[in-house]
């Protein structure tokens, strides 16, 4: 081998190693999904909450830890201990919301408003059957999208 | 002069119903857990806890979703759910327990009161009797409940792999605090 091809092999070499290393460094150091950008399974609140409360197994495998554009309508709005807002959305059976805790401020929205809010399943809550209430299905780092 | 008696009835009747059993609950109480090692601390914050304390007697729950714990990093997340907890498997933590000495706390009056809860906590599939002392603050009629505990991982089976063994302790400290701004 002659001296341009040693140093052309010790320079693939070393760009391999760079890259790797700043791809397992990227890798260990990524943040949080971006919740805004990412493609999101669409559906209502009411479709959604029903889909759990019949098929508990089946709608945790189809929505947990995945990216949902839910629509419904507003029945509360409140502050959580780290001062996010929770709206709560309409489903069909009593006491039981769609729960979204907001990443960001949604600016104005009052109940009784048709949304449309983004962000991530983490399942279904548990309920309690002595106050005759089930649980709401919740959804984590929110965004409004109208 | 007899309305005004009726009324002040129905107001007596109201306040002592209250005095009897109640249950007051939350859906979002918040829950965070800190694990200090060598390389880096890894920290998660939830704020999805569902919590019902009846009074007088005590009895308190609490249910929490594995999947609505977050952390900084997406990577520490993804090995938190599938490869630590299994949420898939085990989508949630519970614990069921009671106040040990709840006599001593007058839920209507402001105050703050040191308490100590025994009960059964279940993580990752695994029971275990557990004592953790808290506070209980009652403040303008609404009550929280908070407390911060150790969890050893050991106990509920959550194995760390040797290679990250370094990287994670093995007693997790938990905070936990939740306002029972809900009533029924």
């Amino acid at each position: 081998m002659n001296r341009k091809a040693k140093i052309y092999v010790l320079v693939s070499i070393l760009l391999l190693v760079l890259l790797s290393t700043s791809f397992v460094y990227y890798l260990f150091n990524k943040g949080p999904l971006d919740v805004k950008s990412s493609s999101s399974i669409k559906i209502n609140a009411t479709e959604l909450y029903e889909q759990f409360n019949k098929d508990p197994a089946g709608a945790l495998k189809k929505y947990s830890g995945r990216v949902v554009e839910v629509t419904g309508v507003v029945t509360a709005i409140s502050i959580n201990q780290k001062k996010e807002k929770i709206i709560l959305l309409k489903t069909n059976t009593g006491e039981a919301s769609v729960n979204c805790t907001l990443e960001e401020d949604p600016g104005e929205i009052k109940i009784n408003d048709a949304t449309n809010i983004k962000g991530i399943c983490s399942g279904m809550g548990q309920g309690d059957a002595d106050l005759g209430i089930k649980g709401d299905v919740y959804l984590t780092r929110c965004f409004l999208l109208k | 002069m007899k309305t005004k008696g009726i009324f002040i009835l129905i107001i007596f009747s109201i306040a002592s119903l209250s005095l009897a059993a109640q249950k007051v609950y939350t859906k979002n109480g918040a829950i965070s857990f800190f694990s200090k090692a060598s390389l880096e601390n890894i920290s998660a914050e939830n704020n999805q806890v569902m919590s019902v304390l009846t009074l007088p007697s005590g009895e308190l729950q609490f249910s929490v979703l594995i999947k609505s714990f977050h952390f900084r990093k997406s990577l520490m997340e993804e090995h938190f759910n599938e490869n630590y907890m299994e949420s898939d498997k085990y989508p949630k933590a519970t614990f069921k327990g009671k106040i040990n000495d709840p006599s001593k706390i007058n839920f209507t009056t402001d105050g703050n009161y040191a308490v100590e809860v025994t009960g059964n906590l279940t993580i990752h599939g695994i029971t275990n009797k557990t004592t953790a002392a808290g506070t209980i603050f009652v403040k303008s009629g609404i009550i929280t409940a908070a407390s911060k505990f150790n969890v050893k991982l050991a106990d509920y089976k959550i194995s760390i792999p040797g290679i990250v063994k370094d990287n994670i302790a093995e007693v997790v400290a938990v905070n936990l605090s939740c306002v029972y701004d809900q009533k029924l």
